[in-house]
């Protein structure tokens, strides 16, 4: 029973949704296409605009500011007492993802795309959306030493089908829970060994077009999962070695290891932060910020909460990050992590109508995510949700 | 500038015992060293009592000037050039900085194990598996200690490549040698490991290993220089079949018949010295002997096949897989001294031995059953060195080499006397002298 009324509640949120699409349809375009008026917006500096008029227009941003009008046919939200925030973006999950997120047999699974092994209609992403993220990046788990390809993916929208965006980058672990199964390599200094013999095959094959091979010539980045301290340093000395751009993940113990962090040249990835995290790990994020190092938070779901996302970087902001850079780790850094910079991480004029709607600053843990628009449709309403809460009705 | 706590016996003895009390109940002692790894003024003059320029060569009275990293001069009276920092200890004394020939990797807080995939792994390394800014080697450098051969546990019949690092110092300076000598043990270590990696009741699974008795502990190092050097030969070995080496494996093991790659093997009792030796001579191989518990029982052999050893650790009782093993029950604290008198090249390490100034300590204990402090000190810097293949400067002072240095606060190995400063590549890594203590 508890199934079926979960589904009925979803099946509420997306005709919602199709209900504002419809409305925001003009004649000429086919995407969502209105205006909305707010009391303030997140600008890419991460300063807060006062009164600005936003334009929507097939998806798209198309204005935004102070002196822009609607147009005069134009549906006009009135959100003068919000401010507009972007949609955040989460760089490491495995949010709808059907039961293991690797095959067990293989440590190696190179070919492997995060995009077949995930359910698009699966309610956790709605949880996220309803924290306020409209891209997710899924991740193959951390149990295999090449885990395969990453997906980037809407957290909403009427069009299921075409959720992926687009292939994200490789995802590696050197972790032990990589290590601890009963398959090769066993070990450490095994993988590094099998690492090395496959990139100087893909080296020497130079039409290999894998993306193994694109980033064991060093031409693309890949995601390797670093769990402590020690094999962060051990993954800067093996990417030193061989010219790898490698982005570490969960690099939280990295207090004494920031040279390293600094020396891998790529921004970093911490998380999953919780309020009883020690100083030595919550003062990593402005430790790294310092060393000119970008920072990107992750909250993992479906594991720990989507909220955390917020939580970290409103952490790492209290231990000493700037505002600035906190907001850029849950936008444009793992936006330009996956390569999207020119669509999305912002709200700028061209780019993907991927935007919160927030009774406050969204760096502020109480201040509320009210509205998800993506891509100009609106996949959560707080208000509509609470309503419908109250009359019983789920 | 003299440092006044070592005046008179009595604040002397408060110190030994203030150290041994630090040594023994701080852990804290150990990461204490991060701050004193910063220290770097650089441009040192420092005088002591004694200089130890070689271990056949010492200047009363000596001091020593480091600057960039370098000893810019060294001799008995030496003008203090301007603006250097000034250490004078004059009850003390100056050595090269210790070099172990075989720290076990086992002992670092960051090693993270062996493979389990086969029995011979010379392809991988070991300084893939563990941070070159561990805890341990800063420990060790704080017990004089400034060059490391870090090899493997003897865990597999033919283990991984060692490497050899300084023990302090930025990062991107330590690893002199990111892969150097691979190691093989015939004993039961890694026989006995093996059984112990089998799940409860002893369930075997992918993780258990073979060999599971001495002879195929044989069987499978012969095997694997076997099929390397048929391979060698451009003879067909057609399938190999099981327990045999891997691909991977197979240059590396050429390497070593080749002469590339220096081998190492832990051998502890006779019969184990002694098949090291057959085997050898099987395929004209030369090696390096480790541990050598046994060795004493068999210098003819050992001198007629001009074997070095990196000898012990050296113990009173021992503990662990020695103990229970039985492979011990003939050590003798006088081996390595029977084995220096008589000729054979001899280095001292401490092994998997872990202790505050392990390697200090060894040659200690050296000292006690019989050796003279001058063949002390040759088996912790210049035999070592030179079993490493660290070039001639090394284990030594010379003017104008990288300052790797140690000021003792009295003569080096006495149980009194503990590491004041030390200094690796040219950084000061560690300091107890007035100054660095009141920093």
């Amino acid at each position: 029973m508890k199934h079926r009324s979960v589904t009925f509640g979803i099946r509420r949120v997306f005709a919602a949704a199709t209900v504002v699409a419809l409305l925001g349809t003009s004649a000429n375009a086919e995407g969502p296409t209105f205006a909305v008026r707010a009391k303030g917006y997140v600008d890419p500096d991460g300063e807060v605009v006062r009164n600005v008029t936003l334009l929507v227009e097939d998806g798209k941003i198309k204005k935004i500011g102070k002196r822009v009008r609607a147009p005069k046919d134009w549906i006009v939200l009135n959100r003068s007492g919000e401010y507009l925030a972007p949609g955040l973006v989460e760089i490491h999950s495995a949010v709808g993802a059907m039961r293991r997120t690797g095959e067990a047999a293989n440590s190696i699974e190179a070919g492997a795309d995060a995009a077949d092994l995930f359910n698009q209609y699966h309610h956790d992403f709605d949880r996220a959306a309803r924290a306020g993220i409209t891209t997710i990046v899924l991740a193959p788990s951390s149990a295999h030493l090449v885990g395969g390809v990453t997906a980037v993916v809407k957290t909403g929208g009427s069009d299921h089908e075409n959720r992926v965006v687009s292939p994200g980058p490789l995802k590696l672990s050197l972790t032990a829970q990589a290590f601890a199964q009963e398959r090769v390599p066993t070990s450490l200094q095994g993988a590094l060994a099998t690492l090395r013999d496959m990139i100087a095959t893909a080296r020497a094959n130079k039409d290999d077009a894998s993306p193994f091979a694109h980033w064991a010539r060093g031409e693309t980045a890949a995601i390797v999962d670093v769990e402590d301290a020690a094999t962060l340093r051990i993954l800067a000395r093996f990417a030193r070695e061989h010219s790898l751009k490698c982005i570490a993940l969960h690099a939280n113990e990295a207090a004494d290891r920031i040279e390293d962090a600094q020396s891998l040249g790529m921004p970093v990835i911490l998380g999953t932060y919780e309020f009883h995290d020690p100083f030595r790990y919550t003062r990593v994020p402005g430790l790294l910020e310092k060393a000119g190092v970008a920072v990107a938070f992750t909250s993992e779901p479906p594991r720990y909460a989507p909220e955390l996302l917020r939580v970290g970087a409103a952490i790492a902001m209290s231990e000493g990050m700037s505002r600035k850079a906190a907001l850029a780790g849950m936008t444009s850094v793992p936006a330009g992590i996956v390569g999207l910079s020119n669509r999305i991480g912002s709200i700028e004029v061209g780019k993907d109508a991927d935007f919160i709607v927030m009774d406050g600053d969204p760096l502020r843990l109480s201040s509320r995510v009210e509205e998800v628009f993506i891509g100009g449709e609106r996949v959560f309403d707080w208000k509509a949700e609470s309503e419908r809460s109250a009359s019983g009705v789920r | 500038m003299r440092t006044s706590m070592h005046h008179n016996p009595t604040s002397r003895s408060i110190v030994a015992i203030a150290t041994l009390a630090v040594a023994l109940g701080s852990s804290t002692f150990a990461f204490g060293q991060d701050e004193a790894s910063n220290i770097d003024s650089g441009f040192l003059f420092i005088k002591a009592g004694r200089v130890y320029v070689s271990p056949d060569r010492s200047i009363e009275d000596g001091c020593i000037i480091v600057r960039d990293g370098k000893i810019e001069e060294i001799g008995q009276r030496a003008a203090k050039p301007e603006g250097a920092r000034v250490i004078d200890l004059s009850e003390g004394t100056l050595t090269a900085g210790l070099i172990d020939a075989n720290l076990s990797a086992e002992i670092l807080a960051t090693y993270r194990g062996p493979e389990n995939e086969t029995e011979c792994i010379p392809h991988l390394r070991v300084l893939d598996a563990f941070d070159a800014g561990d805890p341990m080697l800063e420990r060790l450098a704080a017990g004089g200690v400034t060059t490391v051969y870090v090899g493997p546990e003897p865990s597999s019949v033919i283990g991984s490549q060692g490497a050899i690092l300084r023990t302090g110092g930025p990062i991107e300076e330590r690893v002199i040698h990111a892969a150097r000598g691979v190691k093989a043990t015939i004993g039961r270590e890694p026989i006995f490991r093996d059984g112990f990696n089998r799940g409860p009741f002893g369930r075997v699974s992918f993780m258990t290993r073979r060999p599971t008795t001495r002879m195929g502990l044989v069987w499978t190092v012969r095997k694997s220089f076997h099929d390397a050097h048929a391979l060698a030969r451009g003879e067909d070995t057609g399938s190999r079949g099981e327990g045999s080496p891997t691909d991977e494996a197979i240059p590396i093991l050429q390497g070593i018949l080749k002469g590339d790659v220096p081998l190492r093997i832990q051998a502890r009792q006779l019969l184990d010295i002694q098949t090291a030796f057959r085997i050898g001579q099987e395929f004209g191989l030369d090696f390096i002997l480790e541990e050598g518990t046994e060795a004493p029982r068999c210098i003819e052999a050992i001198k007629a096949n001009n074997v070095p050893v990196i000898y012990g650790p050296i113990y009173d009782y021992p503990r662990g897989f020695r103990a229970s093993s039985g492979e011990v029950d003939r050590r003798r604290l006088s081996g390595a001294t029977e084995l220096l008198d008589a000729g054979v090249t001899l280095a001292l390490s401490a092994g998997d031995l872990a202790a505050d100034a392990p390697l200090a300590e060894q040659a200690s204990f050296a000292m006690r059953y019989g050796m003279t402090r001058k063949q002390a000190l040759a088996a912790v810097t210049t035999t070592p060195a030179k079993i490493l293949g660290l070039g001639e400067a090394a284990g030594k002072l010379e003017r104008g080499a990288g300052a790797n240095l140690v000021l003792w606060t009295g003569e080096p190995f006495e149980a009194t006397t503990r590491a004041a400063l030390v200094i690796v590549n040219g950084h000061v890594v560690f300091d107890r002298t007035e100054e660095g203590e009141t920093k």
